[in-house]
C-alpha cells in the first residue's frame, strides 16, 4: 500500500510576485527568440531585514536623521542596502522550495551593521558615524523563479529570476 | 579677487544649493545618499560616471600629452577608447562566466574567490592605493592650475587652497555629492569641451588644415613614432602605449554598495553601451585640443594650459570663467571619491586587518579620515615642489594598476593550474617593476615602455612563482573547465545579466544540485 504524505510546509514572510510565470516566460523568450522556457520552480531565497534610525550627530547630517534598511544575505553573507522599509505579507510554503538559512541572527546583525557602516560613512562623506538604532528586525524570504529553457545542452541554459525585481542570473 | 574668481565662489554656492534642495526634496533620510543614482536612468549614471571621473585629465593631461608628443599621443586614446572592448572581448566571455560561478561582486574579490587567498585581496588593495594616490595627486595638481588660471593667484597657493577646498569637501561635502549636481557639471563640461573643440576647428580650416599647420611647424608632429621622432622603432613603447589604459582599468579598485530594489526595474537598463559610445565620443576630443593648442599657441608655457588659454581666446570671459569652475568643482567631486576609496582601503583593509583588530567603526572612521588629511599634506609638498605633470601621474597610474592585475586576470582564465603564490609574485613584482622602471626612466636605456618592461617581469613572476605554490582546488579546478566552455548564453540574455545576484545564484545553484525541487 502506497501512503501519502503532504509535504511539510512552514509560514514565512516573503513580498508580493511582481512578475509571476506568465510574464517571466515572455520577458525571456523575447530576449530568446530561439528558446522556449519552463517556468515552474519558485524557490524562496531567506534574507535578514533591519532597518536602523540613523540619529543625527551634527548640523551636516541630514535633518531627523531619517532611517535606512539593509538586508543580510543569510547563506552568502552580503548585505545590501534596501531603499525603502518593504511591506511583507505571511505565506505558507512548502519547506523543500525554502533555501536553508546558513547565517545566524546576531552574527547577521554584526555583519549588517559594518555594511551600512562603511556604505554611510563611504557614500555620506560624513566626519563620524551616525548613531544607529534597530528599529525592525525580521527574517524574509524573497521569491525566485527558476527558468529552464528546453533545448537540450549546449544551446539549453538555466535563469534564476527575481520574481520582484526581473533581474535574472544564468545557473 | 579678479571677477572670474568670484564667479567660481557664485558657481560653487550654486551647485551647494541645487545639492541641498535635492537632497531635502528627495528624502530626509540616508538611503537617497546611498542609492542617489537609482532612478536616473543608464544614460545619465553612465555619463556622469565617467565626465566626473575623467576630468582633471580630460581638461589639463591628454591636451597636455597631445601638445607635447603630436599624434603619438593618440595612442593612449586608442587605447582608452577602446577599452572596454579589449576587456570584454578578450577576458570577458570567460572571465564573466568565471566571475558569475564564483559570486564575485567586484574585480578585486573575484580574484580573491579564483585564487583563493585573502592575500591576494590585500596586496591588490594596497597596490590600488599606489594607484588612487597618483591619480589624486594628478588631480591636485590639475585643480591648483585651474584655480591658477581662475584667481590669477601664484601656482602654489593656488594649489593649497584648492586642495584645502578639495580636503573640506572630502570631510563634509555630502551635500554636493548628489549625481544631479555632477550631471549638470559633467553637461558644463562637456559642452565647454565641444564648444573649443567646433571653434578650435573652424580656426584652423577643420582636420586637415590642422594636419597641414602642425606639418609646417614641424613634420614629425604628425610621426606615429613621436615628436623629432622619439621613439622611432620603438615598437615597445608603442605598443606599451596602447595597451596602458585599454588594460589598467581592470584593476580598478570597485567599492561596491550593493542594493536590493523593493519595487521591479522592469525597463532594461544598458549603462555599458552608453559608457561604450561616451568614450567613442569624448575619448578622442582633449587630444584634438592638444593639436589645436600646438598650431594656435605656439608660445604656451605650460601645456597643461592648453585648455584654460583656449577657453578664454574662444568664450566671452564669463563662459570660460563658468567653464572652469565646472572643471575645478568636477575635479573636487573626483578627488573626494578617491580620497574617500583610498582611506577606506587603508583603514579597513590595512589597519583593521593588522594593526588594531579589534577597532569600532567610530576609530576606522577616524583613521581613513587622518588618512586622508596625510595625503592632502603629502600631495601639496609634492606637487608644490616637484611638480610632476597630470598626465605622467595618471599613465604611471594605471601603469602600475595594469601591470599588477593583467597576468593575475589572464592566467585565472587561461591557466587552470595558476595559484596563489604565483598570482602574489606576478602582482608585486609587475607593480614593482613598473614603479621603478618609471621612477629611474629606464625607457631610454632600453627603449621600452614601463608598461610593457612591468608586463614581462610580472609574466616571468607568474611562471616562476607558480611552481613553489599548491594547485587550485577541486572546485575551482571545476569552475574553471566550465567557464572555459561553450558560450551558454545568447547575446541578448547575456547583456543583461544582473551581477549583482550571483551570490543568490551560486547558492540557488547549489540547493538544486542536492535537492532539485519542483512545484
Amino acid at each position: 500500500m502506497i501512503t501519502m504524505t503532504a509535504p511539510r510546509t512552514e509560514w514565512i514572510k516573503t513580498e508580493e510576485l511582481t512578475f509571476d510565470q506568465e510574464e517571466v516566460k515572455k520577458v525571456l523568450e523575447s530576449l530568446d527568440k530561439n528558446q522556449e522556457f519552463t517556468v515552474e520552480q519558485l524557490l524562496y531565497y531567506p534574507y535578514y531585514f533591519f532597518e536602523y534610525k540613523l540619529e543625527r550627530r551634527s548640523l551636516l547630517q541630514p535633518k531627523g536623521g531619517g532611517s535606512v534598511g539593509c538586508a543580510m544575505d543569510a547563506v552568502n553573507k552580503v548585505g545590501s542596502v534596501i531603499d525603502k522599509s518593504p511591506v511583507f505579507t505571511e505565506k505558507e510554503v512548502p519547506s523543500q522550495q525554502m533555501i536553508p538559512v546558513e547565517l545566524e541572527e546576531t552574527e547577521a546583525k554584526k555583519l549588517a551593521v559594518d555594511f551600512l557602516n562603511h556604505s554611510i560613512t563611504y557614500r555620506m562623506k560624513i566626519l563620524a558615524p551616525p548613531q544607529m538604532k534597530l528599529t525592525r528586525s525580521e527574517i524574509f524570504y524573497r521569491p525566485y523563479w527558476v527558468a529552464e529553457g528546453t533545448k537540450a545542452a549546449p544551446d539549453g541554459y538555466t535563469l534564476i529570476v527575481d520574481a520582484i525585481s526581473g533581474k535574472y542570473h544564468p545557473l | 579677487m579678479s571677477s572670474d574668481a568670484i564667479i567660481f565662489i557664485i558657481y560653487l554656492l550654486i551647485l551647494m544649493i541645487v545639492g541641498i534642495y535635492f537632497s531635502r526634496r528627495a528624502s530626509q533620510s540616508a538611503d537617497s545618499y546611498l542609492l542617489g543614482d537609482r532612478n536616473i536612468g543608464p544614460a545619465v549614471t553612465a555619463f556622469t560616471m565617467q565626465s566626473t571621473s575623467m576630468s582633471g585629465f580630460m581638461f589639463l593631461g591628454g591636451p597636455a600629452q597631445a601638445f607635447q608628443q603630436g599624434w603619438f599621443a593618440i595612442y593612449y586614446a586608442i587605447g582608452d577608447a577602446g577599452g572596454g572592448i579589449v576587456n570584454l572581448t578578450v577576458l570577458g566571455k570567460r572571465m564573466r562566466r568565471l566571475s558569475e560561478r564564483l559570486g564575485a561582486l567586484s574585480p578585486i574579490e573575484y580574484l580573491e574567490k579564483r585564487y583563493e587567498s585573502a592575500a591576494v585581496r590585500i596586496i591588490g588593495g594596497i597596490i590600488s592605493i599606489v594607484f588612487l594616490f597618483a591619480y589624486v595627486f594628478a588631480q591636485f595638481i590639475a585643480s591648483g592650475k585651474a584655480l591658477e588660471s581662475l584667481t590669477g593667484l601664484p601656482y602654489s597657493w593656488a594649489l593649497i587652497i584648492g586642495v584645502s577646498v578639495i580636503i573640506i569637501y572630502t570631510v563634509v561635502g555630502g551635500y554636493l555629492a548628489v549625481v544631479w549636481t555632477d550631471f549638470f557639471q559633467a553637461i558644463v563640461m562637456l559642452i565647454g569641451l565641444s564648444g573649443i573643440v567646433i571653434m578650435g576647428l573652424i580656426h584652423v580650416g577643420g582636420l586637415s588644415g590642422l594636419n597641414e599647420q602642425l606639418a609646417q611647424i614641424d613634420p614629425t608632429y604628425l610621426s606615429m613614432w613621436g615628436k623629432d621622432l622619439e621613439f622611432y622603432g620603438q615598437w615597445g613603447v608603442v605598443l606599451g602605449a596602447v595597451l596602458i589604459y585599454s588594460i589598467g582599468y581592470m584593476g580598478l579598485p570597485h567599492v561596491v554598495v550593493r542594493h536590493m530594489s523593493i519595487s521591479s526595474t522592469k525597463e532594461v537598463k544598458n549603462a555599458v553601451l552608453w559608457t561604450a559610445v561616451y568614450n567613442q565620443l569624448f575619448a578622442y576630443s582633449p587630444y584634438i585640443v592638444g593639436f589645436i593648442g600646438i598650431a594656435m599657441l605656439p608660445n604656451l608655457a605650460d601645456p597643461e594650459m592648453v585648455i584654460p588659454t583656449l577657453a578664454y581666446t574662444f568664450f566671452p570671459g564669463i563662459v570660460a570663467a563658468i567653464l572652469l569652475s565646472a572643471v575645478m568643482a568636477a575635479i573636487m567631486s573626483t578627488s573626494d571619491s578617491i580620497l574617500m576609496q583610498a582611506g577606506t582601503i587603508l583603514s579597513r583593509d590595512v589597519y583593521h586587518r593588522f594593526i588594531d583588530k579589534k577597532a569600532d567603526h567610530g576609530r576606522i572612521v577616524l583613521v581613513s579620515r587622518i588618512c586622508i588629511l596625510l595625503a592632502g599634506i603629502i600631495g601639496v609638498i609634492v606637487a608644490i615642489n616637484q611638480p610632476p605633470s597630470v598626465f605622467a601621474l595618471v599613465i604611471f597610474a594605471f601603469g602600475t594598476l595594469g601591470n599588477s592585475f593583467l597576468v593575475p586576470y589572464v592566467c585565472s582564465v587561461y591557466w587552470k593550474n595558476a595559484n596563489k603564490v604565483g598570482v602574489v609574485s606576478s602582482m608585486v613584482a609587475g607593480a614593482v617593476t613598473h614603479i621603478l622602471w618609471t621612477s629611474f626612466d629606464w625607457q631610454s636605456a632600453t627603449a621600452i615602455h614601463p608598461f610593457l618592461g612591468g608586463l614581462i617581469v610580472s609574466i616571468l613572476a607568474m611562471i616562476i612563482g607558480n611552481l613553489f605554490g599548491t594547485p587550485p582546488s577541486e572546485p575551482i579546478q571545476e569552475a574553471f573547465e566550465e567557464a572555459k566552455g561553450p558560450r551558454r548564453l545568447p547575446k541578448n540574455i547575456d547583456k543583461n545579466v544582473a551581477r549583482d545576484i550571483g551570490p543568490e545564484a551560486r547558492s540557488i545553484s547549489d540547493f538544486l544540485g542536492r535537492t532539485p525541487v519542483k512545484e
